[in-house]
């Protein structure tokens, strides 16, 4: 991790078109911005395409970056406003849904009769596959708060800035989608004390 | 709270995330010890938080950054250009209309015809540059110069076809057009070659294609473009508002399809285009 000077230094370098500068920034920030738009999609290609459009934005705006938030805060932003065009026109475009994960898939598979008991049969990757499965469904401010949280590891404050809320409506969020997925892994038998 | 007597929700999640002051965690922890309820809501949310915890990395699997210093390395071309030559370019512009005014001035002294800006409009593109097409199906003002751009004229298709050196090309390209019906084609000329445009009534709906050598360069100015895929075949995706348009190559012509972006027609034609024979 490099410190907030070092990346003071990279964005005025970067800002006079530095492209070196530049891609040490990418380096940095590439990880976090496709994490992001991955869990936030559901789709590896179209995380791809986000991350690049994110760092093409980026430097267009590497002028108007202020240093009044931090820089990972503000490639989030846009990173996380990206991603909401995208789910938009998701929504309205069905034809394209090919590569995102499609509703009930997990849960088909676990309604099967081969699962008899949840924790006999259910191993990690399928409960992650159902909570990304439920993710994709709730509302996309509950998913994004939810993702910056238990996926990024952002602090309230953080989570605010980047969704220009307050930490109040982030902690009402937070604990609306944990309420949303906590419930529907009940459904499956899916306790607290499964990975105890 | 969401029933007497028990925590909230929200509390139980800022109080994991150790966003509760060292008073409210008290008062939490004393509540837990004794109520099961809450106890097994907050395993819940911890459950949640080791899954996500525990879930595996996406790792990014594709090479990003090129495409990155594509994009970049283009704007920069265009900037670059003009900052090293904006005096010029500035001096340059106010020649034009300073003898495009007195050009204007002495026809309709004299009351001659007035020229027809499709047949006079310089010809000096290399590439096809599609982006003010683009913003022409919104703004009709752009389409102009799109169509200025080019010497565009209205041609029969058959005459088209024979322009474009096409008629033996083996894809499907000359059997669709001919079935298609309500169409107007035109031709256009960049520099250093043409390129073929059929515009389609079908079904209320209307959309564009446009034919060109495989390897003719086309660019989308002012819009970002993005890798998706039909079927098997890899595309240049750029959307428009609610219009998009889809660049793809076969092994005899590049083409780009323009429509409305909920336009069936638009995956159809290039399926059927890349289709193999």
């Amino acid at each position: 991790m490099i410190d907030i000077d070092s990346v003071e230094t990279l964005v005025r370098s970067a800002r006079e078109g530095d492209r070196k500068a530049f891609k040490t920034l990418y380096n940095q920030y590439k990880q976090s911005v496709y994490r992001t738009a991955y869990r936030l999609l559901g789709d590896r290609m179209r995380a791809e395409d986000i991350t690049q459009e994110v760092f093409v934005n980026i430097h267009h705006k590497l002028n108007t970056f202020e240093f009044e938030s931090t820089f990972s805060t503000w490639c989030y932003r846009i990173t996380v406003n990206a991603c909401y065009d995208v789910m938009r026109k998701h929504k309205r475009r069905a034809k394209y849904n090919d590569g995102l994960i499609e509703p009930g898939t997990y849960e088909a598979q676990i309604k099967s009769p081969r699962h008899t008991q949840p924790e006999e049969i259910l191993n990690r990757k399928e409960l992650h596959g159902l909570i990304n499965e439920k993710l994709q469904s709730i509302h996309e401010d509950l998913k994004t708060t939810f993702v910056l949280r238990e996926f990024e590891k952002l602090s309230y404050r953080e989570i605010a800035d980047v969704m220009s809320c307050s930490e109040g409506t982030v902690a009402s969020r937070l604990a609306r989608a944990r309420d949303h997925l906590a419930d529907y892994l009940s459904k499956f038998g899916i306790d607290g004390s499964y990975l105890n | 709270m969401k029933e007497q007597n028990h925590i909230s929700d929200e509390h139980l999640s800022r109080y994991m995330d150790d966003e509760f002051s060292a008073t409210e965690q008290t008062a939490v922890n004393e509540h837990l010890e004794t109520c099961k309820i809450c106890r097994n809501r907050l395993s819940q949310f911890n459950l949640l938080h080791k899954a996500a915890t525990e879930s595996p990395e996406p790792v990014m699997e594709g090479a990003v950054w090129p495409g990155i210093e594509r994009e970049l390395d283009s704007a920069t071309v265009h900037k670059g250009f003009f900052n090293r030559y904006k005096r010029w370019v500035a001096a340059a512009a106010v020649f034009l209309i300073a003898i495009t005014a007195g050009w204007m001035l002495l026809n309709n002294q004299t009351g001659g015809p007035a020229a027809s800006t499709e047949t006079t409009a310089s010809v000096n593109r290399f590439s096809f540059d599609f982006g003010p097409y683009l913003a022409g199906l919104s703004e009709p003002d752009q389409m102009k110069r799109f169509t200025d751009g080019y010497n565009r004229e209205e041609v029969e298709l058959d005459y088209a076809i024979a322009q474009m050196n096409v008629e033996n090309s083996p894809d499907r390209f000359q059997e669709l057009m001919k079935n298609l019906p309500q169409k107007t084609v035109y031709l256009l000329n960049s520099a250093c070659c043409k390129s073929m445009q059929v515009t389609v009534q079908h079904q209320g709906k209307s959309f564009t294609i446009f034919k060109q050598p495989r390897s003719h360069p086309v660019e989308f100015s002012g819009y970002t473009t993005k890798h998706t895929r039909i079927g098997s075949t890899d595309c240049t995706l750029v959307e428009a508002g609610q219009y998009m348009a889809l660049t793809f190559t076969t092994d005899f012509a590049k083409y780009v399809v323009i429509g409305e972006e909920n336009n069936p027609m638009l995956t159809t034609i290039t399926q059927e285009l890349t289709a193999q024979h």
